[in-house]
């Protein structure tokens, strides 16, 4: 039997029914390039999400004023004003693991500047905040502990704020109004592009908490405290030492709850790679109907065509082909079928992939596994029922497959 | 004993059919000799067994019971890939309804049987192109089955049958398709094949006027041969065994089936010696035989 005789039947074959050649690729072709398109936006996200928590710094750790129980009512973040500047200074002072802090107020706010104005976050941190952050300037510098300390009008703006409000001019040095209060802008933060919750994080105006808590809402706690330790190894331990600090300064009985929470990057993490999973099972699943759908469609031309193919079995047996020549035809058709469609499939999914991040913005991230399961998957479906019908068939009397029906 | 060697020799062929409880028996002890380059016609009403047996001649199909000798191979014993190599060096098969591949130009149609043997592409065109111009469609090789008339699509099935160069040419109702007028030219081509390629055909047919081309009819009747006539010159030897056979079906073994009596209880014009069916026969056999009284008349 001479495998290049069974190459050019197979090929010469396919040629001749092209629409049935196409109808069975183009089911692995939706199949494969479904399935990496599905699981790259899942992975993709997955990434990004990860991506962002890790920007915000191994080290870092929060506390946040409000309490799990309070006389009998849940309380939820930032509910309660327990957190104040003393905490921040007493955590700062007394916990040797912890190496920067920053308290943080924050309320959205109009800025305006000039004929126009601008809807944004207003956040008071402290001078170590860029630390913390390890978020550096574009322009400008950030502002320091002595315009912290003197409640100093002046602001540090995002990207997105620039954009929005200072379209054709350097926005370091002039004035800008916050609540009707003029802030000198001294510098603008480089771009960051959105959290890790979707939130644009350069849609932010920073100024020093202590201005924020005087000059603009008159308050004297603070919403949350950021804290960075000295290494990421000493996090936990920084924890306990913030922790014990807080529940001291705000007199908590032992067995009494925490009137803070104290949450680490690592908890982040965490909670977005949960609600991670939740998404990649979810497209996960669409994708494997996909797949399903695509091998169903394979299936189903394949049996559709048993008919028209049993007799062209009969014929080819009735002027001479033995039954190995007739099942590496159909082998090498199948082979050739799948692998088309599955090596198309996968420039589909890619390009799917792509297209997706082009138009809707979403990242996509294409996984070899990804490539691997849904091409290995078509490309078995194929194979199977490209091949089982004509080994049924070569198996018959010539004159029972030229009867077939 | 018989002036040429036979190329097909069945003994007490029988072929059943299972349909549930039903056995439904389309040959029911057929023996038959031709021998090399013979022309013969089998007739009979519908559902007599003709396509059974043919089938079986021509390797599509196994016999239930009985032997079956091609070129003196008991093809019970051969394997698949050996049936198969019969099929395409050996045999070719004409069908009523062509078989062509669809959406295949006559050319690729012919060169099929080529495909199973190995031989150069370029010695493969040409005698696919050969062999289309010995039908006479020397110019349509590009032409796909639906771009051809019936009788042109069945000169194709002719000529891909002929293009491996067989000993047998089998056709089961080559014309029946086919209106008088082509189904004449049809049997133009095969009595031309017959007559200068010596190529044995055997063809099955309701018509008189198709069974006219033929030197020798069998009438078979619910699975029987039960008439086995020469017409202008037969071969006597050939006829003797197959009506030696014949009567002897109903017995045991096929022992002794060559050796018996010759002339025994068929219907048959008389005799001819063998020397008559040595010299060339004409193209075409005299009208009178067509209206031969021995003839049975069938319900076709
Ligand atoms: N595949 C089959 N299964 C069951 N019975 C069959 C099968 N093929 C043929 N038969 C039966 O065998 C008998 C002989 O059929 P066959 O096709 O040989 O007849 P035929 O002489 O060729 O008839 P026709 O002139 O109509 O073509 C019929 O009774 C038919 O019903
Ligand atoms: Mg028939």
């Amino acid at each position: 039997m001479n495998v290049w005789i069974a190459l050019r039947v197979a090929l010469r074959s396919l040629s001749k029914n092209t629409l049935r050649t196409a109808l069975t690729a183009l089911g692995v072709i939706i199949g494969v390039g479904a399935v990496i398109a599905m699981v790259s936006i899942g992975e993709g996200a997955k990434v990004s999400v990860q991506a962002s928590i890790d920007r915000l710094g191994t080290n870092v750790i929060m506390a946040f004023a409000g309490s799990t129980m309070r006389g009998g009512a849940h309380g939820g973040v930032g509910s309660t004003s327990t957190l104040t500047d003393e905490d921040a200074a007493a955590i700062a002072r007394e916990c040797p693991a912890v190496q920067y802090v920053s308290p943080g107020v924050r309320r959205p706010a109009q800025v305006v500047y000039g004929n126009r104005n601008w809807s944004t976050n207003v956040n008071g941190n402290g001078h170590a905040y860029q630390y913390i952050r390890d978020w550096p300037m574009a322009r400008g510098s950030f502002y320091t502990q002595r315009h912290e300390a003197t409640a100093a009008k002046v602001a540090v703006v995002g990207a997105t704020v620039v954009k929005n409000l200072f379209p054709d001019v350097d926005p370091v040095g002039v004035t800008l109004r916050i609540s009707n209060i003029p802030f000198r802008v001294i510098g603008v933060l480089s771009e960051k592009g959105s959290n890790a919750f979707g939130q644009d994080q350069d849609d932010v105006v920073m100024i020093p908490y202590t201005t924020a808590q005087k000059r603009l809402m008159g308050i004297t706690n603070i919403s949350a405290i950021l804290v960075s330790a000295k290494s990421s190894g000493q996090v936990q331990e920084a924890v306990r030492q913030i922790t014990s600090v807080l529940r001291r300064r705000h007199r908590l009985q032992p067995g009494a709850p925490n009137d803070f929470f104290v949450r680490t990057q690592l908890e982040f993490s965490e909670t977005a790679s949960e609600s991670n999973r939740i998404m990649t099972l979810l497209l996960g699943s669409i994708a494997a109907i996909s797949l399903l759908v695509g091998g169903i469609g394979i299936m189903n031309i394949m049996l559709v065509s048993v008919t028209e193919r049993t007799r062209e079995i009969g014929i080819r047996m009735a002027v001479g082909a033995k039954r190995g020549d007739i099942l590496l035809q159909f082998l090498i058709e199948a082979v050739v079928l799948s692998l088309l469609g599955g090596i198309i499939g996968v420039a589909t999914g890619i390009a799917t992939a792509k297209v997706i991040t082009w138009l809707a913005g979403w990242p996509t991230l294409v996984g070899v596994q990804a490539i691997l399961l849904a091409f290995g998957f078509a490309v078995l479906i194929g194979l199977f029922f490209g091949y089982y019908p004509a080994r049924a068939a070569s198996a018959l009397n010539p004159i029972d497959a030229l009867r077939y029906e | 004993m018989a002036a040429e060697p036979a190329v097909i020799d069945v003994r007490h062929l029988v072929k059943t059919y299972r349909m549930g409880e039903v056995e439904v028996r389309a040959l029911n002890g057929v023996s038959l000799t031709i021998a090399a380059g013979d022309y013969v016609a089998v007739m009979g009403s519908s559902g007599s067994g003709k396509t059974t047996l043919m089938n079986i001649l021509g390797l599509l199909d196994v016999p239930t019971q009985g032997s079956y000798l091609l070129d003196g191979l008991e093809v019970a014993r051969l394997a698949p890939r050996e049936l198969a190599e019969l099929r395409n060096r050996k045999i070719g098969f004409v069908f009523q309804n062509f078989n062509l591949l669809p959406r295949t130009t006559a050319l690729e149609n012919v060169e099929l049987p080529l495909l199973y043997r190995s031989i150069s592409s370029r010695a493969r065109h040409q005698r696919a192109r050969d062999a289309l111009a010995r039908v006479g469609l020397a110019d349509r090789h590009r032409h796909r089955p639906n771009q051809l008339s019936g009788g042109q699509q069945q000169r194709v099935a002719i000529a891909r049958a002929l293009v491996n160069e067989p000993r047998v040419i089998l056709a089961d109702e080559p014309t029946g398709n086919l209106d008088s007028v082509t189904g004449e030219e049809m049997m133009q081509v095969l009595t031309t094949l017959n007559e200068r390629d010596g190529i044995l055909i055997m063809l099955v047919t309701h018509e008189q006027d198709i069974a006219r081309h033929a030197r020798r009819r069998v009438h078979v009747r619910d699975g029987c041969i039960i008439a086995d006539e020469l017409l202008d010159g037969a071969s006597p030897a050939s006829l003797a065994a197959g009506a030696a056979q014949q009567e002897q079906r109903a017995g045991e073994g096929r022992a002794g089936g060559e050796g018996a009596p010759q002339g025994a209880g068929v219907v048959s014009p008389e005799p001819v010696p063998a020397e008559r069916q040595a010299a060339a026969p004409p193209a075409t056999p005299p009208a009178e035989a067509a209206s031969s009284p021995s003839m049975p008349e069938m319900g076709t």
